[in-house]
């Protein structure tokens, strides 16, 4: 036997009694109070399917053991690292102490013991440390979107308590029994010097009280799980592994030729899945560091769009959540996989479902539902833009190779048309065979969808599903990344599942088989803004470049907010027809970011980013240095 | 109290819209034909069904027209109507011929107050509110831009122009035809009107010869064309004008002072005065 210690020395075996009991009523009431919260969540409305459990499992402890999303912020990846392994190996050694103890399992002696001890007061060191962290961040404000919540200030300083009595425990024991030669848990054994003065007789009594102390800490630590933010321990991780199927951002699909009305108007109309992701969220407020609406004054923080759902006493004030753009920056930025973007969508939901919308709002709605288009212009011109372009539009049931879907911006707006046509030119060039629907497109209904109208986007999918499948094209070609998101991901859940492509994809795919030439271009610096819908959506963030790469001369100048951390423009989720201030002073912002980049030309890959970026050039008085172009319209200059 | 309101389905203002020669008709040139409910027809069921929750009582919603004009009715019952009639008809008769299929259903319902849009988007004639009054003999109140209903007594707030509002009451029962601006409608969601049971609408067929008077296209088109704007030169509009005179100056070309004669007295006093006042002008000729 080499050295060891006691478990449990210096408290009396009744004590030793209390302790078990005490701490095993408080682990009972703890999971008695998490049960009744999982059947809570579990009483929400049904959700997607689960599915692909090995993936998700893998996703799971890269999130938890490894560098997951919460890294991307690296002073939150080692403030958090920190408290979750120190407290693992401080939560182990409980477990091995209580085996040693119980299951007189002695394993504990001589270089285990050591190395045990070593361990376990280097957790605890960094455990500390991560809390220390965590704490100068609560109070010092200094990390701008982490909210300063005396409720937090308050669990860390008792966590550190919980800590720190443990250290000063060890302390007290080792100046008690004069083990001096126990140099090896370095923090508790600095600590027992402080105990030297402190005469002999005394130390045994206040060794007892200092675990006395330690214990009851270690009891409320359990039984304050349920009701702080502890209890993310349980349901971070399960939100994680148990998150809806897809990119972050898709709003739910619900079948509506059932009894169930679309949307939520009260906390029990919210799905299992999002009802459990109000309890994973653990207000780290990194959501609102990267949402355009709250950079631009409005009202609107996704952490409280959860956090007040959470709380089910008050409900989220319409000015939140239409102020959404749905860019889904919160939803990819979350490092618990927590969706506040689907949360918004189903509070706009609820209040279409009441009749609770804007005139305008209403307008565009009734004009998608009537018309096809979200600005109520007759279907009948639809396919006006392309009359003498030499395009072959497809007739009822004739097959289709490749289908290019215009989306209503490029068959409408003048500065969508500019787009569409240059594709089309390109795709001329390149010796592509291709066909349009005409008349017969109707809007793929993602302005409904965002907009919280499911009926709408529901009506309007089944048509275009119906359309597309009559034609069975090989490929479905779009320049517009909110067709390209809903064609490709959204009309899956409804029956229609088709191959589909954004233009900068294939426009990409053409320059590599040589198809295209670029030989000449009046660009030089530019900057490319990642349209929401392609970089976080789609993950499509290389094409673009790729293309911007082949114009003879450009010089691509990144904006510190690039690819799947790009800053909306502000027009995305309906914002176009609701017209909120926000939305204009985020596309300054945004602009703002690309005009400092000495840039004069912004590409982009998105008509809805074209005109919100061009006409905020328009409003800084900047559209005589700063020209706004789609990259096909950058292309069709550079191969001419 | 018990609302009825006669809506109308008319061809969406924002489709495009061509003559067809051989009927005199304004047709839709569209790949299917796109309907709405006529805006102040909308208002009124507007002012009709916050009227009821405010009184308490029920709203019909009728309608006259082709079978697919029923979309109109399942807009009202998704909104809150509690009942529908589809007068079944397939082509528009005149606005006297209208007002008297449209009384035979009303005559049944015997509403407390019968709520309309003061004109329809594509017919505009803005009869059928006075020919209904007749046929029903009630009294009418058109051209409201606000209705409330105190007692038995329904007050209502008239549209006459320029800015100019008239404040009225009248007893009930009545026809009260509201415009565009009685009512913010509310939005109706396409989710709400699929759960519209079609069962809900109660079918009649229009029966025109039932009516015993053949004469139901009294009034016949001459013709049809589109309206012409001609661009002309303006000079810039005297800024000190009131901003309805100078959009008046820069529509019409000029602001000239009304004309107008005020004439009072006595109910038969006013009609001969005004009589003679179209005798001398060459309007009335008999």
């Amino acid at each position: 036997m080499g050295p060891t210690r006691e478990i449990l020395w210096n408290v009396p075996g009744p004590v030793r009694l209390g302790m078990y009991l005490g701490l095993f009523l408080c682990l009972g009431v703890t999971v008695g109070t998490l049960a009744w919260r999982l059947r809570r969540i579990l009483l929400g409305r049904p959700d997607g399917p689960v599915g692909g459990i090995g993936q998700r499992v893998r996703e799971l402890l890269v999130e938890v053991l490894g560098r997951g999303r919460i890294w991307r912020d690296p002073f939150a990846g080692a403030m958090h690292g920190a408290m979750f392994w120190g407290f693992l190996v401080l939560f182990a050694a409980t477990i091995a102490d209580a085996l040693e103890h119980q299951a007189s399992v002695r394993f504990l002696h001589g270089w285990v013991y050591r190395t045990f001890k070593l361990v376990v007061d280097l957790g605890g060191g960094l455990f500390m440390v991560g809390l220390l962290l965590a704490l100068w961040q609560r109070i010092s404000h200094r990390r701008r979107h982490v909210p300063r919540e005396v409720t937090e200030v308050v669990l860390l300083v008792f966590l550190l308590a919980v800590a720190g009595t443990g250290f000063l425990l060890e302390g007290a024991r080792i100046a008690a029994t004069s083990a001096w030669e126990e140099w090896w848990p370095l923090i508790g054994w600095s600590l027992a010097h402080l105990f030297e003065r402190v005469s002999g007789d005394s130390l045994p009594g206040m060794h007892l009280a200092l675990w006395l102390i330690h214990v009851i800490a270690v009891g409320a630590f359990f039984l304050l799980i349920p009701w702080t933010t502890l209890s993310h321990l349980l349901f971070s991780p399960l939100n994680v592994l148990l998150r809806p199927e897809g990119p972050p951002g898709l709003p739910v699909t619900p079948d509506l030729s059932g009894l169930e009305r679309p949307g939520a108007r009260e906390v029990g109309e919210l799905t299992w899945s999002e009802l459990l992701s109000l309890e994973a969220c653990t207000r780290c407020g990194r959501c609102v560091a990267v949402c355009p609406a709250t950079a631009a004054g409005a009202p609107l923080s996704p952490m409280s769009v959860v956090q007040t759902l959470k709380r089910r006493a008050v409900w989220v004030t319409p000015e939140e959540f239409w102020a959404c753009t749905s860019c889904g920056a919160c939803a990819w930025e979350c490092p618990v996989s927590v969706d506040p973007l689907r949360l918004v969508v189903e509070l706009r939901r609820g209040a279409v479902e009441g009749g609770q919308v804007a005139p305008h709002v209403a307008r565009a709605l009734e004009a998608l539902y009537a018309h096809g288009n979200p600005g109520g212009l007759p279907r009948s011109q639809r396919a006006d833009w392309c009359r003498d372009l030499g395009v072959r539009l497809l007739r009822e049931g004739e097959p289709a190779d490749i289908l290019y879907w215009v989306g209503c911006a490029g068959a409408y707006d003048p500065a969508g048309q500019s787009v569409a046509r240059a594709v089309v030119s390109l795709l001329q060039r390149a010796g592509v065979s291709f066909a349009l629907l005409g008349v017969r497109e109707r809007c793929t209904g993602e302005p409904a969808r965002r907009l919280g109208e499911e009926g709408c986007f529901q009506h309007l999918a089944r048509l275009n599903i119906a359309t597309l499948k009559g034609h069975a094209p090989k490929l479905v070609l779009t320049h517009c990344p909110h067709c390209f998101q809903v064609l490709r991901r959204e009309y899956s859940s409804l029956g229609g599942t088709f191959a589909v492509v954004h233009h900068t994809e294939f426009l990409a795919r053409l320059l590599q088989d040589g198809r295209l030439r670029s030989s000449r271009s009046g660009v030089d610096l530019l900057t490319f803004h990642d349209p929401c819908q392609l970089a976080r959506g789609n993950g499509v963030v290389e094409a673009p470049r790729q293309l911007l790469a082949a114009v003879p001369g450009a010089e691509l100048r990144e904006m510190p907010r690039a690819k799947e951390r790009a800053l909306c423009c502000g027009g995305g989720g309906g914002q176009m027809w609701l017209g909120m201030a926000s939305s204009e002073r985020i596309s300054l912002l945004r602009l703002d970011e690309a005009i400092a980049t000495n840039a004069r030309t912004v590409a982009t890959a998105c008509p809805y980013c074209r005109v919100m970026l061009e006409s905020a050039a328009e409003a800084r008085g900047a559209q005589g240095s700063v020209a706004v172009k789609d990259v096909a319209e950058l292309l069709v200059e550079a191969v001419s | 109290m018990r609302i009825a309101v006669c809506l109308k389905q008319v061809p969406d203002a924002a489709s495009t819209l061509v003559i067809d020669h051989a009927t005199m008709r304004v047709v839709q040139a569209e790949p299917e034909p796109v309907y709405a409910l006529n805006p102040p027809d909308r208002s009124a069921l507007e002012v009709a069904l916050r009227l009821v929750g405010r009184h308490g009582g029920t709203v019909t919603a009728v309608t006259l027209g082709p079978s697919e004009s029923e979309a109109v009715l399942i807009q009202a019952l998704a909104r809150g109507a509690d009942g529908a009639v589809h007068l079944v008809g397939r082509e528009e008769p005149d606005a006297p011929a209208k007002a008297a299929l449209l009384s035979q259903v009303l005559r049944d319902l015997a509403p407390d107050l019968i709520l309309l849009g003061d004109r329809s988007q594509d017919a505009g004639d803005g009869q059928v509110s006075a020919w209904l009054a007749e046929a029903l003999a009630l009294p009418l109140v058109a051209g409201c831009v606000g209705v409330k209903v105190e007692g038995s007594v329904v007050v209502a707030e008239r549209n006459l122009g320029r800015g100019y509002r008239q404040v009225v009451t009248c007893p009930l029962p009545a026809v009260v035809a509201v415009e565009t601006g009685a009512a913010d409608p509310c939005y109706v969601s396409v989710y709400a009107r699929s759960r519209v049971s079609a069962g809900r609408v109660r079918r009649v067929a229009a029966d025109l010869r039932g009516l015993g008077e053949d004469d139901a296209t009294a009034v016949r088109v001459l013709g049809v064309g589109p309206r012409r704007i001609r661009p002309k030169r303006l000079p810039a509009p005297d800024p000190r004008l009131a901003a309805a005179d100078r959009l008046q100056l820069a529509l019409q070309g000029g602001v000239s002072e009304r004309k107008g004669r005020l004439v009072s007295g006595t109910d038969s006093d006013v009609v001969k005065e005004i009589v003679a006042f179209l005798q001398e002008e060459g309007i009335l000729t008999t």
